[in-house]
């Protein structure tokens, strides 16, 4: 098998009409709902999640990701014009973005936002094509214990880098794996956790959990804040970069991309820690650094092209492990499973077309980005005039019927209101999401994992040190939590983490 | 004592494993090398109720280490969580469309914003673009109306 073979299936399966008009779809939508203020992406793809149940796997895949990219984009809309940042990951977008807006250069930023992101998409989508076959000819040879320890990594550098105290972080991840567990254990057919309901024999789905936590809690707090925000937009002017302007992103967009690259593949490190990381190196490299701040165009080009490259390189664990490094590639996992697919190293062998169909359509998906969003603009700055009242009932709406149309059972209806208290309680107690919610996806495998492991080792713990993957994983683990110990480590991670808040 | 987010959290999570702990250890726990649908959860209960009880302690003990509680703001709360269950309790037997009207109608109380004119027609809005979208686009099998 080679990589051209294997490519020219991939665009085989991705130039197909239907799957050409998914993709559009999906980028459309994405963007259409992620311009929305106080949308973020995540919200964006649990509401359209239910629109891609009826489709077949490859092409609910790449409308997924479609949508993926899409509320990337819109995301990063919303930090240029209106300094708002949608997600975490597009704060450093708003610092010197906004500040070109202001100067009357709107245009001219969402243009090189857009094509920092297509460069650094096309990039990582070529290393996706290269590094996920032999990634995934290593994984099959992974034992449960090497397993175990390496999704044990990937939810304990999650906890560590999210924001505040780590061992409430590490207790959110231990609870998610926890309620990951509720309905029937697979080994001996007993029913846990489901307190006598026949809906959670199956366990809870990850949809309902997701939707539950994301979407309702956060619309919750967005109506918190009475009165709506009048927001002023910037003009958005031209939309042609100068030369000059061209010229000054031309680098950073490449060590952006770079930056991204990195830390996309790490699991759990993702796309935030990559745009700040991308904004202090060029911060450092440049030449005037007064500039940064007061709208420098490196301060733009370098964070998204990073903050693009990880969104691209986070599918490569996802894909060829079948770990999610994120909340949000554990919902492209989770819309995976629904399609009856296990996620895992299998799925490129088993389902070649699914997997090179995805990757092709991943770069086609970010072409039709910049060729629909540049045009589109206007409309995007008309959306962000929406008032916040008309929108969140009918993200209720959506949410519902989505999450009804997965099982047709009240029940996930309800479960979704419980989630959403929890959520809301949980953010007002400064306790993250995130860890839990990538325990949640993973408890069940986790749990299996180490029964397997032990089984085999007849009970033996050090079988998890003696395997040398599986004690390579972990003396990661180790390495990161003892770094998050150290107070002095730790309060730089909060300065990273926290200016991206206040920022 | 004065109660911060990290100390309720804390004596929440502890609650929450020791519950986990306790209803574990009802199945089978098996042994470490065959290990039984109990024993995964007893040491996730374990282990959530010890980090609580270290979380809640050191919160008791630095109470300036954490940031008092907020306020909470229980009227948007109540009104979506309320229109979310309310829409879960019709859809099955009065169908999507008492079911959207009913969740876009209590939802706008969680805000005293916005004329009656403007809920009439956020009403006929949200009722008719999701049922041309699921029902008439996607062809989900559902239940229009009460009948």
């Amino acid at each position: 098998m080679d990589i051209f073979s294997n490519l020219a299936l991939g665009f085989g399966v991705a130039f197909s009409p239907e799957n050409l008009l998914y993709c559009f779809i999906g980028v459309l939508l994405g963007t259409f709902i992620g311009v929305l203020p106080g949308v973020g992406p995540l919200v964006t793809i649990a509401v359209l999640l239910p629109l891609t149940f009826g489709l077949p796997p490859e092409g609910a895949l790449i409308m997924l990701a479609g949508i993926y990219y899409g509320a990337a984009y819109g995301g990063s809309t919303t930090a240029i014009l209106l300094n708002l940042p949608g997600e975490s990951s597009s704060v450093v977008t708003c610092i010197d973005g906004y500040q070109m807006a202001r100067k009357g250069r709107a245009g001219a930023a969402l243009a090189i936002a857009a094509i920092g992101s297509f460069i650094a998409g096309c990039f990582g989508t070529a290393l996706i094509a290269l590094a996920g076959p032999p990634l995934t000819a290593i994984a099959l040879d992974f034992g449960a214990a090497d397993y175990f320890s390496l999704m044990l990594m990937a939810v304990v550098f999650t906890a560590a880098l999210a924001q505040g105290s780590l061992s409430k972080s590490i207790i959110m991840a231990l609870v998610g794996v926890l309620i990951g567990l509720a309905g029937t254990d697979v080994n001996s057919g007993v029913r846990r956790f489901t307190f006598g309901a026949y809906g959670l024999v199956e366990g809870i789905d990850f949809t309902v959990v997701a939707m539950g936590l994301f979407a309702i809690s956060e619309i919750v707090r967005n109506l918190e804040h009475s009165g709506s925000q009048e927001v002023a937009t910037a003009k958005v002017g031209n939309l042609m970069p100068s030369r000059q302007e061209l010229r000054e992103a031309g680098f950073p967009i490449l060590r952006g991309t770079l930056v991204g690259t990195f830390f996309g593949i790490l699991p759990g490190a993702g796309q935030t820690i990559s745009s700040f990381a991308a904004y202090m190196i060029e911060k450092r490299v440049s030449r005037d650094p007064s500039k940064f701040g007061k709208g420098a165009v490196a301060g733009l080009a370098a964070p998204e092209a990073a903050n693009n490259a990880a969104a691209q390189t986070s599918f490569i664990p996802t894909l060829s492990l079948g770990i999610p490094g994120s909340a949000t590639m554990a919902l492209m996992l989770g819309a995976l499973m629904i399609q009856g697919i296990s996620p895992g190293p299998q799925v490129m062998s088993q389902h070649p077309a699914l997997f090179w169909g995805l990757i092709a359509s991943m770069w086609i998906g970010n072409l039709l980005l910049v060729i629909l969003n540049l045009p589109l603009v206007g409309l995007w700055v008309n959306m962000l005039r929406l008032p916040y009242r008309w929108l969140f009932p009918a993200i209720l709406v959506f949410c519902c019927i989505g999450v009804f149309s997965i099982n047709y059972s009240p029940l996930d209806i309800y479960l979704i209101a419980v989630f959403g208290l929890v959520g809301y309680v949980l953010v007002k107690l400064n306790c993250e999401v995130t860890p839990f919610i990538l325990g949640f996806v993973l408890g069940p495998m986790i749990e299996e994992n180490f029964r397997r492991a032990l089984l085999l080792s007849k009970g033996d713990l050090t079988t998890f040190v003696t395997s040398p993957i599986s004690a390579g994983f972990l003396f990661l683990t180790a390495i990161v939590v003892i770094a998050m110990i150290v107070p002095a480590l730790r309060k730089k991670k909060d300065e990273v983490v926290l200016d991206g808040e206040t920022g | 004592m004065h109660v911060t987010k990290d100390l309720l959290s804390g004596i929440i999570f502890m609650a929450l494993g020791a519950g986990a702990t306790v209803i574990g250890s009802s199945y089978r726990l098996g042994t470490l090398a065959a290990m039984g649908p109990g024993y995964f959860p007893v040491v996730l209960g374990i282990s959530i109720t010890a980090l609580g009880a270290l979380v809640a302690i050191r919160a008791a003990l630095r109470p300036d280490s954490s940031e008092p509680l907020e306020r909470l703001h229980l009227r948007p709360l109540l009104f979506v969580l309320a229109a979310v269950a309310v829409f879960g309790l019709l859809i099955q037997s009065y169908g999507l469309v008492a079911s959207v009207l009913a969740l876009v109608f209590l939802s706008r109380f969680s805000r005293s914003e916005g004329t009656w004119l403007e809920l009439a027609a956020m009403l006929v809005v949200l009722t008719a673009i999701p049922v041309g979208v699921f029902v008439y686009g996607l062809g989900l099998p559902l239940k229009l109306w009460f009948f």
